[in-house]
């Protein structure tokens, strides 16, 4: 599914607002291990569709610090091992001094949540060119931490 | 320096067996014998996902000289190791050796340190140094599906051709993982001489004086690290390694990429190395490749059968064999997570296979996305993700580069869907099918049916760590059950599972790179007490007919059996113990080969419902 992307200018708690008997999951994630990225996934009521937010701390040369990132994306489950994968896809601007140049980027995030655990992995994975979400990333950025509702 | 005082694998850093294998061999030489033959080997490995994602966040404290991302840690291994190492041989154009790396590490030779790369090329088009590569990633092949490693293998064929460096047709692995089915595999793709390490081989056999040359299968053989000396036609032929291990440890004096304070070229330390070898050399060795050994030395002696070896790792006294990536803890247990990375890379194999169907069925053009997936789910099948001691940001590596191919190949399949007009698909790989999906029950096959609920046909004996647990059998066809194994949050970090068997003198199991084959384990044929298997389609017989077939999206742990004793254990020493887990196993009373085409078709070719 196509995602919408956008750059939310406001607080990314308020993606949950729009999404009538969605259930929020949010929490604060660790970003390449020092840093971090606040997260917050607002899931529509039929499971599918989800609204994220995530709010790095750092750069690294591809997002704007403490700069929601706001897109549409989805929740892919594996019914057969009771998993789930969030994905969404982010259209960034060019960092002319990032590892991507002059070239914009197209940033993906897909996260792992196994079963009903609270724990989720996955990371945030830049490829240089616009609306290029595939081939090979100039940097995945990990992410990983505990998520609750509500 | 802080928490992380000694990582990684000082503790059994190979080049200390290297060191003494050096020793022996200058004590055990003696005065050169006109007749004799004598060559001095060296297998250097070299991993630039040493410390995958590189070394940020390994002590506690942030410290930016010692925090180095992913790409100056890799940038690190080959400046500081590597270089040093090529540039001595380059210095003697008489002597050969063998450098072994994957694939992924050419592409980042070729990126960012062109220089280097010219010297790799002319040194292997001149056949002085034999580049050594089988897998694209520093994966675990041993535990995943052939496909994945046939897809490593193109994808590392495909960067030595693009950057115009010759591959050796001899073979050593990460981790010194080694299998008889590669035997076959190497033979389609043009390799001649696979390198067993010794010491996988006396844990299985005992100690051994090594052959000159062995045959396994329809290619040759050595044991690594194990000198010869043997009289072959009466002439004297003595074989001596002077290396066999990490070759990032040779430069920098056995310390490790962990230890970036450290971690430097000290040039003296490769001057010592030249210099035993130029004392080698002046007693009539010949510092040869692997390849150039076999070439003179298959002239003379007729390679003897291999014995009947098992698939495993280097170093299998000290890591349980293939354990301490399946379920074994390390250095750093409470941030390991096992089977979660390693049945992560299961249920992305599946969907990438499902992915391929979708693709061709449909019609749509998802090469170049497919492409990349695949490089994805190969780099995150790092051997590092789980073992030997990994820290958490080697474990975030593995599970991001997975979660990612998992997008792509979802994407994939929903583009298809979209071209073929459904909602919702059954794709099945094994068929190479792509129907409509109801909805309904019917989309369901045997192997994801709900199924009959039965009481319990064999008693397992389950230690849960103190976590509620629950045990829930279903039977899904004539001598096939399924039990789902339920271990609640909250309890200790050690869980398991423990399959009753009967102990009969020989057991049968699927091993790697030969996804149909049945292996037959005669238990009197070794000399180990225990083994682990990574059953790499899942399954392994537990005697008397019945089989257990592991779903690896579940539970993707060894299979440990006692040479002496019936039954299997499954047993996670890394699960996390704020969250919960789910093991599915299946069971099946048949043959041999029954059992592997059913675990084909629940870890190899999956139908999925998407």
């Amino acid at each position: 599914m196509a995602s919408t992307m956008a750059l939310c200018m406001v607080a990314a708690c308020d993606a949950a607002a729009e999404l009538p008997g969605a259930i929020s999951w949010s929490g604060t994630l660790t970003l390449e291990l020092r840093d971090s990225a606040e997260v917050v996934l607002t899931v529509a009521p039929d499971g599918d569709a989800v609204r994220v937010a995530v709010t790095p701390t750092a750069s690294y040369g591809l997002l704007e610090v403490r700069k929601p990132l706001v897109a549409d994306g989805r929740v892919a489950s594996f019914p057969e091992v009771g998993a789930s994968l969030y994905t969404a896809k982010f259209a960034l601007p060019a960092v002319s001094d990032g590892p991507c140049g002059a070239e914009a980027i197209s940033l993906a995030m897909s996260l792992h949540r196994d079963g009903e655990n609270r724990m989720v992995l996955g990371g945030l994975t830049a490829y240089c060119g616009a609306n290029r979400f595939h081939g090979t990333p100039v940097r995945i950025l990990r992410l990983a931490g505990e998520l609750t509702p509500g | 320096m802080g928490i992380g005082a000694r990582p990684g694998r000082w503790w059994m850093s190979p080049v200390r067996w290297s060191s003494l294998v050096c020793v022996g061999v200058s004590l055990a030489a003696g005065p050169a014998a006109e007749a004799a033959q004598k060559f001095a080997l060296g297998m250097f490995h070299f991993n630039v996902q040493y410390v995958c994602g590189g070394t940020t966040g390994f002590l506690v404290n942030p410290d930016p000289t010692l925090d180095l991302d992913n790409d100056a840690l890799e940038d690190r291994i080959i400046e500081e190791s590597l270089a040093p190492v090529v540039e001595l041989y380059e210095k003697h154009p008489s002597w050969g050796v063998d450098i072994e790396m994957q694939g992924y590490m050419l592409d980042v030779i070729a990126a960012r340190h062109p220089a280097l790369l010219d010297k790799l090329r002319a040194l292997t088009n001149s056949g002085q140094l034999d580049v050594v590569s089988f897998h694209y990633s520093d994966q675990l092949f041993l535990g995943y599906p052939t496909e994945d490693w046939e897809r490593s293998q193109e994808l590392t064929r495909a960067s030595f051709d693009r950057h115009g460096v010759a591959l050796s047709r001899t073979v050593f692995c990460q981790e010194g993982q080694a299998a008889p089915g590669m035997a076959a595999r190497m033979k389609e793709r043009g390799y001649r001489t696979l390198v067993w390490p010794k010491n996988l081989w006396s844990f299985q056999h005992g100690d051994f004086d090594a052959e000159p040359l062995y045959q396994l299968g329809d290619v040759f053989m050595i044991a690594g690290a194990k000198g010869v000396s043997k009289t072959v036609n009466g002439e004297s032929l003595e074989v001596a390694w002077t290396f066999f291990g990490d070759g990032e440890l040779l430069a920098t004096g056995d310390l490790d990429p962990y230890l970036v304070e450290f971690f430097f070229v000290k040039p003296e330390l490769v001057a010592k190395y030249e210099a035993g070898l130029e004392a080698l050399e002046a007693q009539g060795y010949r510092i040869a490749s692997v390849d150039q050994y076999v070439t003179e030395v298959s002239r003379k002696v007729t390679a003897t059968e291999a014995p009947k070896l098992l698939d495993g790792t280097w170093q299998p006294a000290s890591t349980g064999g293939i354990k301490r990536w399946l379920g074994g803890s390390g250095l750093w247990l409470t941030q390991e997570r096992d089977n979660h990375v390693r049945s992560l890379g299961a249920v992305a194999h599946r969907e990438l296979v499902a992915a391929e169907t979708a693709a061709k069925v449909s019609g749509i053009d998802a090469r170049e996305k497919l492409d990349g997936a695949w490089r994805l789910l190969l780099l995150g099948q790092v051997t590092d993700g789980s073992g030997i001691n990994p820290f958490r940001g080697e474990i975030q590596y593995a599970v991001s580069h997975v979660a990612e191919a998992l997008r792509l190949a979802r994407e994939v399949i929903d583009e298809a869907k979209g071209k073929l007009g459904h909602a919702a698909v059954v794709v099945d790989p094994a068929q190479g099918t792509v129907t409509h999906a109801s909805g309904g029950a019917a989309d369901a096959d045997e192997l994801s049916a709900a199924g009959m609920s039965i009481e319990p046909p064999i008693k397992l004996v389950i230690d849960a760590g103190g976590r509620a647990v629950t045990e829930t059998w279903a039977r899904l066809g004539e001598g096939h059950t399924r039990v789902s194994i339920t271990f609640a949050a909250e309890g200790a970090s050690t869980i398991s599972v423990t399959f009753p068997g009967t102990l009969e003198p020989a057991f049968e199991v699927g091993l790697a790179l030969d996804d149909s084959g049945v292996a037959t384990v005669e238990r009197a044929a070794y000399a180990f007490e225990r083994f682990h298997f990574a059953l790499p389609t899942g399954w392994i017989g537990l005697g008397g007919g019945r089989f257990l077939i592991k779903d690896m999206a579940r539970c993707h742990l060894a299979a440990e059996i006692e040479r002496e004793a019936a039954g299997v254990l499954v047993e996670d020493k890394t699960a996390a113990s704020s969250e919960s887990q789910r093991w599915v196993f299946h069971i099946l009373e048949g043959s041999a080969a029954e059992a592997a085409a059913l675990a084909k078709s629940v870890n190899v070719a999956r139908r999925l419902v998407r």
